[in-house]
C-alpha cells in the first residue's frame, strides 16, 4: 500500500513519454482499475479512522498547545506512560513467549481452557479486568492479601500496579501472535536442531525464537500499543495519581472533566507518540 | 459447508458490500426512528450526575407513574462529562448536576436559558471508610496520614473539588493515593477495602451502607452542595423536560430524595 | 572404517533396531493417500557399513527416521546404537533426540536462516562448547566440504546443492555415532545431484559409524549402499546386496525398482566402457562425456537365439542366468559379460525355451541407453 505510489511516481518520470506513444500498454502496467466495491468499502473503512483524528485536530488549541503540553501533568503522564508501557511489553515478552510456547507445543490437560482464559482480556471490558485484578491482587485480594500481610508489598496505587494492569490487557496480543507463529513454524527445523545435540531449551532460544522473530516483534509492538492506550484496567486497579499512576490516557480522562483544552493537548501527544512509533517500527520491523 | 455452497454464486466482496449496505440501512433507519417527532414528544432524556443514580431510578418510576405519557430515559455520568456531552450537542432534555458551576457553564454557552435552573436537593460530605473502619480513621485530619491509603475524587469532578474545598477550610493537605474519576469508583475502592478513607457524599455512604461506614464532617467546614436541574435550550421535548424539573421539587419527589440521604434545597 | 575384527565388538558396534511404530500418513499436499499402518522392521547396520532403506512414498520411511532420531517414540521393539539402548518401551527407556548422537541429513537441508553458514556449521559443536571453540572445531569440515567461500552467506543465498553440502557438513561436525540420510538428494536438481552424490559417497566412506540411507530412488540405493532393505507397506520385503536385489526381486515392487539396470561406465565419444564388465556399448549420446551412470530399462533389451543382424549395433552373446516369472512378465537374468535384467512375455519364454544355462544373444538400441553424468 505504502510502496505502491512511490513506485508509480518514480516510474512516471521515465515512463511518461513512452506512455504517450504506446497508450494502452503503459496503462496496463499500472494494473486494472480497482473494483468499485472494494474502493467504496475500503474508503469507508479508512474514513472511520481519519475522521476522529481530524475531529481531534480541529479542536486543538494551537496557540496554547506548547504551554499545555509542557505542563507538569503532561510531562509526568508522558514519562509514566512510556515507562509502564515499555515495562509491560518487556514483561509480556518475558512471560508471554514461554506461555505461547507451552500452548503451542506442550499437550497438557486443560490447554484449551488456558488458551481461552489467556485471550479473555481481549474481550473483557478493561474495567472488569481491573476489578478482577483488584480482587486477586488488591490489598484484600486472593493473593494480594497474604502478600501484603507478609511483605507489606502493595500493587494497587503503585507504578507496578500500572505495569501489571497494562501487561494484563497487552500480553494476550503477544501470546496470540506468537502462538500463531509457533503453530505455523516448520517443526523439522527444531528436530534438526535437536538432532545436532541441542536441548529443548537451546532449541527454543537458538532456533525457535529467532525463527519466529518477525511475529514476535509484531506481537511486541501490538502489546506495546495496547499498553500505551490502556485506561480502564489501570484506573480501576492502580488508581490515578499524577506522577505515580496517572498515565496519558488517565490524564486525558481526568482533564476532560475540567479542562478540555488540556485533554485535547494530551490526546494529541498520545496520538503523535503512538503514530511515530508505529510508523517507524512498521517500516523497519514488521512490514516485510 | 452447505451454507457456503448456497451462496457460491456471490463473490465474497459482493456479499460483503450487500451486507454493509444492509447494515447501513438498518442503522440509519433506527436513528431516524429515535429522533422522530412522535417519540421525542414522549421521551424525556435526563442527564444526571452519577451521585443521583439510585435516587433518580426511583424518581423515574414515580414520575412515569404520575405522567403515563412520558418515558424518562436516564443518562448518568460525572457532571463534567455530561456537561461536555451537552456542549457537543447531545440531545438532552434535562441537565441535573451536582454543582451549580456546570449549569453556569452551560448558561454561558447558551445551552441553558438564564434562569431555567432550579435547585432541587442538597448534599453533605462524609469521610467514607470500609465497614468497621479497619484503619481507625477518626476525622478529616487523619487523611493527612501518609500511612493510610486515601482516595479523593479527581479535580474537576464535583466531589473532588468539594472535598478539596473542605480540606482547605480546615488547612489539611491530604496524603492522596488516587484521584478517582468519579465518586462511584472511589466508593467501590473504599468498600472493597483497597482504600482506607475517602471523601464522598453522605448519599453515597447511605447507598453503600453494607460495605462503607460514614464519618460526619464538621458542619462548619461543609461546603454548600446544591443540586440544580435545568431544561436545556435545545431540548427536543421542552414540555416533558419542564414537567420533570417541576416534579423534582414536589413532595413525593422530595420524599424519595430524602430516602436516599439528600436534604431539601 | 575398516572391517570389524573382534566378534564381540561386532555384537555391540553399530545400529541394531527392531522398530514397531504406528505410521500416520500426514499428507501435506492434501491428497487423500492417507494410510495408517504399523511399521514393523528390523535393521542391523554395522560400523562402516552403509545400509539403504528403499521404498516408495508412504511406505514408512519417514516414520523410521523419526523413531531413530528420537522425534517420535517407538510403540514396541528396541533401538540400540553402539551398545547403548536408545528406546525400548518395554523397559521404559527413551533417550531424547539431543542425547542420542544420531546425525540426520534431511531432504530439505533445514539450515537455520537466521544464522550464516559458519554458525550453521558450528551449531552442533556450540551446544557443548563456547562459540569460539565451536567455530574452531568445524574448520576441518569446512575444508573437507570446500565451504570456505560460503561461510558468510545466508542459507537462502545458497544453491540447493550447496545447501545440502552445508547440511551434510553441519551434521558431521556434530560428531554423530549414526549417520541418517533422509532423502538427501531428492530436493536437489539433476545437475547438482551428480556432484552431490559424489560428495556423499566420499563422506560416507569417511564416516566410521553405521550409515543409513533412506531413499525412494533406486539409483541412490544401488550406488551408495552395501546392503539394501526394501520397505513396502511398513515391512521390509527384501534385504540383500544391490546385486542380489537386482537379480532376484521377490515382489513386483522390488522387481519394478530393481529392474532398472544401473551401472557406472565411462563414455568416450559414444563408446561406453562399462565398469567391471568386459564389454563396451555404443550410445548416441556423445554430450555426456567421462564417468556416467548408465540406465537400461528391462524391456529395452531384446533376446535372440542367434546373432541378430540389422539395426541394433549393440549385440553380444551371453548365457541365461535366471528365469523368474513375475505375473504378466518373466524376468530373465543375464550372465556375463553384462548382468542385465530383461523383461519378456511368457509367450517368448515358451517360444525360445528360455532356461538357465541357455546360450543366447542380447541386443539393445543405442537410443535406449540412458546416460547421466556420474
Amino acid at each position: 500500500m505504502m510502496d505502491r505510489p512511490r513506485h508509480q511516481s518514480t516510474r512516471s518520470g521515465r515512463g511518461a513519454p513512452a506512455r504517450r506513444r504506446l497508450g494502452a500498454p503503459a496503462r496496463r502496467r499500472l494494473g486494472a482499475p480497482a473494483p468499485w466495491s472494494l474502493v467504496l468499502l475500503g474508503g469507508l473503512g479508512g474514513l472511520l479512522f481519519v475522521l476522529p483524528l481530524l475531529g481531534l485536530v480541529s479542536r486543538t488549541p494551537w496557540l496554547s498547545l506548547h504551554e499545555l503540553v509542557t505542563s507538569s501533568v503532561v510531562a509526568d503522564a508522558l514519562w509514566l506512560s512510556l515507562l509502564t508501557s515499555v515495562l509491560a511489553t518487556v514483561l509480556s515478552v518475558a512471560l508471554g513467549v514461554p506461555l505461547a510456547w507451552l500452548l503451542a507445543r506442550v499437550d497438557f490437560v486443560g490447554r484449551r481452557v488456558v488458551r481461552a482464559v489467556v485471550t479473555l482480556p481481549m474481550v473483557l471490558p478493561p474495567v472488569v479486568g481491573g476489578a478482577a485484578l483488584l480482587f486477586a491482587l488488591g490489598r484484600r485480594g486472593l493473593v494480594g492479601g497474604p502478600l501484603n500481610e507478609t511483605t507489606g508489598f502493595l500493587l494497587p496505587f503503585s507504578v507496578w500496579g500500572v505495569v501489571l494492569a497494562n501487561t494484563f490487557v497487552a500480553m494476550p496480543f503477544l501470546v496470540i501472535t506468537v502462538e500463531g507463529a509457533l503453530a505455523g513454524l516448520d517443526r523439522r527445523f527444531e528436530h534438526a536442531a535437536a538432532a545436532l545435540g541441542a536441548s529443548r531449551l537451546t532449541v527454543f532460544s537458538r532456533v525457535t525464537v529467532p525463527m519466529i522473530a518477525p511475529s514476535l516483534r509484531a506481537g511486541a509492538v501490538l502489546a506495546w500499543a495496547r499498553a500505551l492506550g490502556e485506561f480502564g484496567a489501570t484506573i480501576t486497579f492502580a488508581g490515578n495519581l499524577q506522577g505515580r499512576t496517572q498515565t496519558l490516557p488517565l490524564a486525558v480522562f481526568v482533564a476532560l472533566e475540567s479542562d478540555r483544552d488540556t485533554a485535547v493537548a494530551i490526546s494529541l501527544v498520545l496520538v503523535a507518540l503512538s503514530f511515530t512509533v508505529l510508523v517507524l517500527l512498521r517500516d523497519r520491523w514488521w512490514a516485510q | 459447508m452447505t451454507r457456503s455452497r448456497s451462496v457460491r454464486g456471490w463473490s465474497p466482496v459482493a456479499t460483503l458490500a450487500a451486507f454493509s449496505l444492509a447494515l447501513l440501512l438498518i442503522v440509519s433507519g433506527a436513528s431516524c426512528g429515535a429522533t422522530s417527532e412522535k417519540e421525542a414528544a414522549t421521551t424525556v432524556l435526563v442527564f444526571g450526575a452519577s451521585s443521583l443514580t439510585d435516587a433518580f431510578a426511583d424518581i423515574e418510576a414515580a414520575f412515569e407513574q404520575a405522567n403515563p405519557d412520558l418515558d424518562v430515559k436516564l443518562n448518568l455520568a460525572g457532571s463534567s462529562a455530561l456537561r461536555e456531552q451537552v456542549l457537543e450537542g447531545a440531545p438532552a432534555d434535562v441537565f441535573a448536576s451536582a454543582d451549580w458551576r456546570h449549569v453556569e457553564a452551560l448558561i454561558e454557552a447558551g445551552e441553558v436559558a438564564e434562569d431555567a435552573a432550579t435547585a432541587f436537593a442538597r448534599n453533605r460530605l462524609q469521610v467514607a471508610v470500609p465497614e468497621g473502619n479497619p484503619a481507625g480513621v477518626g476525622s478529616l485530619s487523619d487523611l493527612a496520614d501518609e500511612d493510610l491509603l486515601v482516595g479523593l475524587c479527581a479535580t474537576g469532578v464535583p466531589c473532588g473539588d468539594l472535598a478539596r474545598q473542605a480540606l482547605a477550610t480546615v488547612g489539611i493537605e491530604a496524603a492522596v493515593d488516587t484521584n478517582e474519576p468519579d465518586v462511584r469508583s472511589l466508593l467501590t475502592k473504599i468498600g472493597a477495602g483497597e482504600l482506607d478513607a475517602g471523601i464522598v457524599y453522605a448519599t453515597d455512604v447511605a447507598s453503600a451502607a453494607e460495605s462503607v461506614d460514614g464519618i460526619p464532617i464538621d458542619p462548619q467546614v461543609q461546603p454548600d452542595i446544591v443540586y440544580p436541574a435545568a431544561v436545556t435550550s435545545r431540548a427536543p421535548n421542552p414540555t416533558g423536560a419542564a414537567a420533570f424539573v417541576r416534579f423534582l421539587v414536589t413532595e413525593p419527589a422530595q420524599t424519595i430524595m430524602a430516602g436516599h440521604g439528600f436534604e431539601a434545597p | 572404517m575398516g572391517p570389524v575384527i573382534h566378534q564381540e565388538a561386532a555384537q555391540a558396534e553399530g545400529l541394531r533396531a527392531r522398530i514397531v511404530a504406528r505410521h500416520e500418513s500426514n499428507d501435506r499436499d492434501g491428497h487423500d493417500r492417507s494410510s495408517s499402518f504399523t511399521l514393523d522392521i528390523e535393521l542391523e547396520v554395522g560400523s562402516g557399513q552403509t545400509a539403504a532403506l528403499l521404498g516408495p512414498n508412504g511406505s514408512g520411511k519417514s516414520t523410521t527416521v523419526d523413531v531413530l532420531a528420537g522425534i517420535m517414540p517407538l510403540d514396541d521393539g528396541r533401538i540400540e546404537l553402539n551398545g547403548r539402548l536408545l528406546d525400548e518401551p518395554s523397559s521404559n527407556v527413551y533417550v531424547a533426540t539431543d542425547q542420542r548422537n544420531v546425525g540426520v541429513v534431511f531432504q530439505q537441508s533445514l539450515l537455520f536462516e537466521h544464522l550464516n553458514v559458519l554458525d550453521n556449521l558450528a551449531f552442533g559443536p556450540a551446544t557443548n562448547s563456547s562459540r569460539r571453540v565451536a567455530r574452531q572445531k568445524v574448520k576441518p569440515w569446512i575444508e573437507a566440504f570446500d565451504l570456505g567461500r560460503l561461510l558468510n552467506r545466508r542459507p537462502s543465498e545458497l544453491s540447493g546443492g550447496e545447501a545440502q553440502r552445508v547440511a551434510l557438513a553441519r551434521t558431521l561436525a556434530a560428531e554423530p555415532e549414526l549417520l541418517l540420510l533422509d532423502e538427501p538428494l531428492a530436493a536437489v536438481d539433476v545437475t547438482a545431484r551428480t556432484e552431490l552424490r559424489r560428495t556423499l559417497r566420499g563422506c560416507l566412506a569417511e564416516f566410521a559409524g553405521p550409515r543409513l540411507l533412506i531413499t525412494h530412488d533406486p539409483s541412490d540405493a544401488f550406488l551408495l549402499a552395501d546392503r539394501i532393505h526394501v520397505l513396502e507397506g511398513g515391512s521390509v520385503v527384501q534385504t540383500g546386496t544391490p546385486q542380489e536385489i537386482r537379480l532376484r526381486p521377490r515382489t513386483p515392487f522390488v522387481a519394478a525398482l530393481a529392474g532398472l539396470n544401473l551401472m557406472t561406465a565411462s563414455n568416450d565419444s559414444g563408446v561406453l566402457t562399462i565398469d567391471d564388465a568386459a564389454i563396451s556399448l555404443r550410445t548416441s549420446n556423445t554430450a555426456t562425456q567421462g564417468p556416467v551412470l548408465v540406465t537400461i530399462a528391462p524391456n529395452a533389451v531384446a533376446l535372440h537365439l542367434e546373432s541378430p543382424h540389422g539395426s541394433p549395433r549393440n549385440a553380444w552373446p551371453t548365457v541365461v542366468a535366471s528365469v523368474e516369472p513375475l505375473g504378466d512378465i518373466t524376468r530373465i537374468g543375464l550372465d556375463r559379460p553384462l548382468p542385465l535384467s530383461v523383461d519378456v512375455t511368457p509367450d517368448a519364454v515358451a517360444a525360445m525355451d528360455l532356461r538357465p544355462g541357455l546360450e543366447i544373444w542380447a541386443s539393445v538400441k543405442a537410443t535406449e541407453i540412458q546416460l547421466d553424468a556420474a
